[in-house]
């Protein structure tokens, strides 16, 4: 009988790349044909014009700056007008030029080289490692990326996979992954959070485990918090003493950057073990005019490095909170918690994450190579129906539809498992408005244009009518593959058009706002708008609540001149309140019920005060 | 029914795809049910327990969701799949979230439905018939069940674990005393018995790794062993000393060197494999103690005595 094909699975890491199979039932890492199990996610191009990737081109890196790409994960996907590769920019040594749609490109030798392409050399890199390691061709894949990245990071990932040879049967969250290899043959039932900052982002995910089924309960995260903020704290450091010391910014001067940055991480790696570390970088920099060359020579304490990144550390636990709360978990309900990535050996943030959960977290699985070890779990999972693992997986960001007044209206909420569907019922903002435009959107922002839009379509060869009159039937749906079309239908005509969301729309925020301020002639309304009801029940039981406490308050400070200055403002709040609990705008709304509580606070810390005092 | 439905249904299972018949039928009959109520559609009895609620939705996910059936050509199948997975989480996620407000405590809805209105009198000649067949409500006949569960489970501890453990989780989902107070803490010890089990295994994988030279795998298993039966020294020992041969991280060996020492102080390999990580790890001072502890065990130890002169 023929053997089946070789399935692998791939973290395609921002620093470093692992990837792993499943044979016999157990995963397990393939180490690349030097040996090692994690390969360097870096692409370079030599003089001679040789392409070089992994180790090799690491360690010319220094030498080779401008043409030595790294980090790539952090603009994949992205627009280059984007406020992230903007930064990006200023920090990386090698250069970034615009493509012909906004994308990103990056400059090496003569040509511009796309950023799938970059990730495509590491994956390419990562398929011979495993067809040297098996014997045998491999085409099949499936490859990890952050819980945070958006429809159109996750699109330019596959394409990477397509260019490199690879059918990506499935993009698959790391938090998930490592989930799926910690929890592979343990017999755990409960909850358990995994925590794994990388190299460039923090993803948190909770899930539930039983019997062999993996069941995403929430998952969040942050695309621009991981180990390499941590390098920058200490490069930062180190440049802001050399210029003091020697008047040099060493930030222009982009070989001693690249050794910085060496220098940075290995000092970092070594502060997880050590209470101290040097950092040696002779011939640092050369002035120009013949003198002799500076060299850099520091130390660096644990200690210090704490008191550098401990606002990076706190942000991490920050998330961690929101993420719980989203998923209405309890710290207390966890099981385990399971810590990933490199960066989650640094003892401070073990000790952030050990304090906040009042508890160890668990040990024992190898954090750099278990995302990749889960990504093969699933890729076995998909091919072996035999398998025990089935991983129920959920929506990482709110999809939704922009509406009049240019708010966003969620159909599928974050953390919704997929497949799944909705349908909602809309219906024309304007009297004789025969065209709806639908931008779908992706994110958690009420105002639509601090979404991304995905996709837009238009229904035309509406009935002339009234404003609200025409019914509009709109249906998300996500398939089992994770791909999202969208539909939209007349419910009296039947006319309808749909969109299957491909491509990454990724424009700039201003962009989109420009955009639906044009089209706000031709925008959907929302029947009875939930939001609109929510805040106006919101406003009503505020205003009630402070309107209680006015007798009480005008007993205790009336006579006082900052009593009746307040109580006079109190209640003009509850006058306009209530005015504009009349009307749909959901801003005004937002803002009076934020203006009632914040009065609301005021009498009662007022009353507590007044009161203990009697 | 009408005949319709029935050919639709014929069609269906005629349709030429990659699943058998009795997988299209299971399909089918799931698919009928998906406009009856959340018990129903999770092939629940209502006044299930949310443990229950979460088992049902993941076994009837292991049947319906559609990524068991990657690549297979479907048909309408895969919309079918789709629909019932979907509304099955749906059932869950309202399930869940009713039962996390207010968990059955009483068998109030059993007891309502058993009393009609209507007789007021002090004595009721149907009572007796009434608390018979209140008797045999699901929900009074499972407090039976659970506690002949419970014991069954009892018997199987020590020789089948997980047996037990699956016994267990259904007596809790029937509830009752067996299944509230018993099973829980039974539960506690079957999973303890299953852990040791394990690592023993688990020790057996390792011997038999690092018999054929292969450190990482030899390494694996240790710590498995040891993660499982955190009170095995054995276990600590040699995840200790195999992370260190296979070139891990030193921390994470130290961690369990460190518990082969607490566990054992008087084994003196463990104290010397504490000792050489951390001094490879610069950790002098510590390094130093326990390699004196070492010495103290055997004042002849060649090795013991030369990792120390490193230190020094």
């Amino acid at each position: 009988m023929a053997e089946q094909e070789p399935v692998i699975g791939i973290d395609l890491g921002t620093t470093n790349s692992v990837v792993a199979i499943v044979q016999s039932g157990q995963p397990h890492v393939i180490p690349n044909r030097t040996g090692q199990n994690l390969t360097p996610s870096i692409v370079a191009v030599t003089s001679a014009g040789k392409r070089l990737v992994g180790q090799l081109a690491k360690r010319q890196a220094i030498t080779n700056p401008e043409n030595t790409v790294y980090a790539a994960k952090r603009l994949i996907g992205r627009k280059f007008s984007s406020d992230q590769v903007r930064r990006a920019r200023e920090a990386l040594p090698y250069q970034i030029v615009c493509g012909e749609h906004d994308d990103v490109r990056v400059q090496m030798a003569e040509k511009a080289v796309s950023l799938p392409e970059i990730s495509a050399a590491v994956l390419r890199e990562l398929k011979l490692d495993a067809e040297a390691s098996l014997g045998r061709p491999v085409s099949k894949a499936v490859v990890t990326v952050p819980a945070y990245f958006n429809d159109g990071q996750r699109q330019a990932t596959k394409d990477a996979g397509r260019i490199a040879g690879l059918d990506v049967l499935r993009i698959l969250n790391e938090p998930t992954a490592a989930a799926l290899a910690y929890g592979f043959g343990k017999q755990v039932t409960g909850k358990i959070a995994v925590f794994d900052l990388g190299g460039g982002t923090l993803d948190v995910s909770v899930l539930e485990v039983a019997r062999g089924v993996f069941d995403v309960v929430a998952t969040g995260g942050d695309t621009y918090l991981g180990g390499e903020d941590f390098d920058n704290r200490i490069i930062e450091m180190l440049v802001m003493n050399f210029a003091k010391e020697h008047g040099v910014d060493l930030r222009k001067e982009r070989m001693a950057l690249q050794r910085l940055k060496d220098a940075a991480e290995r000092a970092k790696i070594e502060l997880s073990e050590l209470n101290e570390t040097n950092i040696n970088l002779p011939f640092l920099y050369t002035p120009p005019g013949g003198t002799s060359a500076i060299h850099l020579q520091a130390t660096l304490t644990r200690a210090r490095f704490e008191e550098l990144t401990q606002d990076l550390v706190e942000r991490t636990v920050e998330i961690v909170d929101k993420v719980l709360n989203e998923a209405n978990v309890h710290p207390d309900e966890l099981r385990e918690i399971v810590l990933v990535g490199g960066m989650t050996r640094m003892p401070a943030v073990q000790k952030a994450v050990r304090r906040h959960f009042q508890r160890d977290p668990s040990k024992g699985v190898h954090p750099e190579e278990v995302v990749a070890l889960g990504a093969a779990l699933q890729a076995d999972a998909l091919m072996q129906p035999s398998s025990q693992v089935l991983l129920l997986d959920v929506t990482p960001q709110s999809l939704g539809v922009a509406i009049a007044g240019g708010y966003n209206r969620v159909l599928i909420p974050k953390n919704t498992t997929v497949p799944t569907s909705v349908t909602e019922l809309f219906h024309t903002s304007r009297d004789g408005q025969t065209t709806v435009k639908i931008m779908v959107l992706q994110g958690e922002s009420e105002l639509a244009h601090q979404n991304e839009l995905l996709g837009e379509f238009i229904l035309s060869g509406l009935r002339l009518a009234p404003r609200g009159e025409v019914e509009i039937e709109v249906t998300f749906e996500i398939n089992s593959e994770g791909i999202v079309s969208v539909s939209a239908r007349d419910k009296e005509t039947g006319l309808e058009q749909s969109i299957t969301v491909t491509a990454s729309g990724g424009l700039t925020p201003e962009e989109l706002k420009n955009i639906l301020e044009q089209q706000a002639d031709s925008m959907l309304e929302a029947r009875i708008s939930s939001e609109v009801e929510q805040k106006r029940n919101a406003l009503t039981s505020a205003a009630a609540e402070v309107s209680a406490l006015i007798p009480r308050v005008r007993q205790l400070t009336g006579s006082s001149e900052f009593g009746r200055e307040a109580l006079r403002r109190a209640e003009e709040v509850i006058a306009s309140a209530r005015a504009a609990a009349q009307g749909e705008d959901l801003a005004a709304l937002t803002d009076w019920v934020d203006q009632l509580e914040r009065t609301r606070v005021l009498f009662v810390g007022v009353l507590e005060r007044l009161g203990a005092r009697q | 029914m009408p005949s319709g439905t029935d050919r639709s249904q014929d069609d269906a299972l005629n349709e030429a795809v990659d699943l058998d018949l009795d997988r299209k039928r299971e399909i089918l009959a799931r698919e009928a049910l998906l406009g009856r109520d959340d018990w129903t559609v999770l092939g629940l009895k209502p006044g299930a327990t949310a443990e229950a609620v979460k088992l049902a939705y993941f076994d009837a996910s292991r049947v319906f969701h559609p990524d068991r059936y990657y690549g297979k050509n479907l048909g309408t199948f895969r919309a079918r799949l789709e629909r019932i997975f979907q509304r099955l989480s749906e059932a869950h996620e309202t399930l869940t979230e009713a039962l996390r407000r207010s968990p059955p405590s009483a068998p109030s809805r059993p007891a309502a439905r058993g009393a009609p209105g209507g007789s007021t009198a002090g004595v009721d000649p149907r009572a007796d018939e009434r608390r018979a067949r209140l008797a045999r409500h699901p929900y009074l006949a499972s407090k039976a069940r659970a506690g002949a569960l419970v014991e069954e489970a009892q018997r199987q501890m020590r020789t089948a674990p997980e047996k037990a453990l699956h016994l267990l989780e259904q007596a809790k989902a029937l509830g009752g005393h067996a299944g509230k107070d018993r099973a829980p803490a039974l539960e506690v010890e079957a999973k303890q018995q299953l852990n040791s089990n394990r690592a023993e295994d688990e020790m057996k994988t390792g011997s038999a790794a690092a018999h054929d030279g292969d450190a990482t795998a030899a390494a694996r298993a240790y710590v498995r062993a040891s993660e499982l039966d955190p009170r095995r020294a054995d276990a600590a020992y040699e995840a200790a000393r195999w992370l260190l041969k296979a070139g891990h991280p030193l921390a994470e060996a130290r961690g369990f060197a460190q518990r082969a020492v607490t566990l054992r102080a008087d084994h003196l390999p463990s104290q010397l494999v504490l000792g050489e990580i951390c001094l490879r790890m610069g950790m002098g001072s510590v390094a130093r103690r326990h390699l004196e502890a070492a010495l103290k065990l055997d004042p002849r130890n060649a090795e013991a005595k030369a990792l120390l002169r490193q230190v020094r």
